[in-house]
């Protein structure tokens, strides 16, 4: 099996923990880009002679995820195995006191119908017990029916309004700004580090800068999800070769954004299929490392 | 049996019917000069695994007396209602298309879910590889800043976050309270 001769070529060079090894056997081919080699915690991988040795901005960025507020809709098959799955329920239950109290009920009116009118035929008397029972359920079910929950396709949703929270209830929403310039003019708030903070704190100000005080977020560690690296055109390169870009995922709390409209010339919340027409390529494709986005679909540059 | 044993020879224990030399039983004089520290020795270690075992036996004993001292938890039995023959369903499911049909359907799904683990496995790894990438290049730009990034948040727990519902929340929904009704 493919599988377990992967595993033995990687253990020939490392020397995988026990966790590991579970991992190697489960995700067979996908070997070589998993995980960090042993040899690789003290000197990082670099491209280029030294290219950490040149300056670089050092750069904090932030992402808002508002985490799904409703439960996915089920695909065709997952709907089809929810019926097995109650069917199989039903079928193994064995019958409970409501089932027997129903059928006692019935015998009782039926009985009781009997003995008040005993001239009219048993079918006819079946009938009307029948039916006092029904009236009796069916009160009982206009009762419940009398809740309205909530819609799960919202207002919001029918106008599509990008810059509201309350679209695409099922789905995790992300925030993009937008800056006044032509080319890879979406992207996630970010902006420089500055003076003794550390790059979280670079983060949250940033965020307070360019959307206002109102939102808040919860951050989920002092370190960054994952690095963006890019470099300026020549003729900017006097300060640095490039920037650094650190990215913080934080999960959306609560409050509304009021734009700096200094920096900026827009915002929205965007699903990640959305993203998709919003973000250059190698950015979606950066993210997907660290959030869960759908594949792109002409992408031809993309490993598995 | 070449191996016979000085203790099994002083009682003249016998080996086989060719070995009759043995039989003939040694009676006290045999080993006077050779009380050696050997023998005292071979003693001393019998009493010590002598009194191993007599505390490991004594320890086993007392174990035995507490677990029955403990309550025992055993899981609540069915209620013998339910198991009565009255309670059950009986429905034939004698239909072979039907049953196939279950068969096929559930080895679908598994499959399906497997693929989902398998993929959330992979996941988790790129979001590992990637935070550590990341956390490399850090420490090499910027020492000070890779040991602040690498400090614990006090403030992360205790963290609370609600799981989706599947209708959303009615906005300004004041609850009824609850009618408590007794039979």
């Amino acid at each position: 099996m493919a599988t377990s001769q992967c595993y033995s070529c990687i253990s020939r060079r490392l020397k995988p923990s026990p966790l590991r090894a579970a991992f190697m056997g489960i995700l067979g081919n996908r070997l070589s880009t998993t995980g960090l080699k042993s040899n690789q915690q003290l000197q990082p991988k670099v491209k280029g002679k030294s290219s950490l040795q040149q300056n670089w901005r050092l750069v904090s960025a932030i992402c808002v995820e508002r985490l799904p507020v409703i439960s996915s809709s089920t695909n065709s098959l997952e709907t089809r195995v929810q019926e097995l799955f109650n069917t199989i329920e039903e079928e193994k239950s064995v019958i409970s006191d409501y089932e027997i109290d129903l059928k006692n009920r019935k015998a009782a009116s039926l009985d009781r119908l009997k003995a008040l009118d005993s001239g009219m035929k048993s079918k006819e008397l079946q009938e009307l017990a029948r039916e006092e029972i029904e009236s009796e359920l069916q009160e009982l079910e206009e009762e419940a029916k009398s809740f309205q929950a909530a819609s799960r396709t919202t207002q919001a949703d029918e106008e599509d309004d990008r810059k509201s929270l309350d679209r695409k209830l099922a789905e995790s929403l992300y925030l993009l700004v937008k800056k006044s310039r032509h080319q890879h003019a979406w992207q996630m708030p970010q902006g420089q580090h500055e003076g003794e903070e550390s790059l979280r704190q670079t983060a949250e100000r940033e965020l307070k800068e360019e959307c206002g005080e109102q939102l808040t977020v919860k951050f989920l560690s002092n370190a960054p999800s994952a690095l963006y690296t890019y470099k300026f055109h020549k003729d900017y390169q006097s300060d640095h070769v490039g920037a650094k870009v650190f990215f913080y995922k934080t999960f959306y709390n609560e409050g509304q954004i009021v734009l700096n409209t200094e920096e900026l010339e827009d915002y929205a919340w965007v699903t990640g299929q959305e993203m998709q027409d919003y973000v250059t390529p190698e950015y979606y494709r950066f993210l997907s490392k660290f959030l869960y986005l759908p594949r792109r679909e002409n992408d031809t540059e993309l490993i598995d | 049996m070449a191996a016979i044993t000085r203790a099994m020879s002083v009682f003249g224990l016998r080996s086989t019917a060719l070995s009759v030399r043995y039989v003939i039983p040694i009676r006290g004089d045999g080993k006077k000069k050779k009380k050696s520290k050997v023998k005292n020795k071979l003693t001393q270690q019998q009493q010590q695994k002598a009194k191993l075992n007599s505390k490991l036996a004594k320890a086993a004993q007392q174990e035995q007396e507490e677990a029955k001292k403990r309550k025992k938890f055993v899981d609540p039995p069915v209620d013998s209602k339910w198991l009565k023959e009255d309670r059950k369903r009986n429905i034939q499911n004698n239909n072979p298309e039907e049953e196939e049909r279950r068969i096929l359907l559930l080895k679908e799904w598994s499959r399906y879910k497997m693929n989902q683990h398998r993929s959330d496995l992979i996941k988790f790894q790129d979001i590992y590889k990637s935070r550590n990438q990341a956390l490399l290049q850090l420490k090499v730009l910027s020492p000070s800043l890779y040991a602040k990034a690498l400090q614990a948040d006090p403030q992360l727990f205790p963290y609370q976050c609600n799981g989706p519902t599947f209708t959303p929340p009615i906005a300004g929904y004041d609850q009824p309270e609850a009618e408590v009704t007794t039979k």
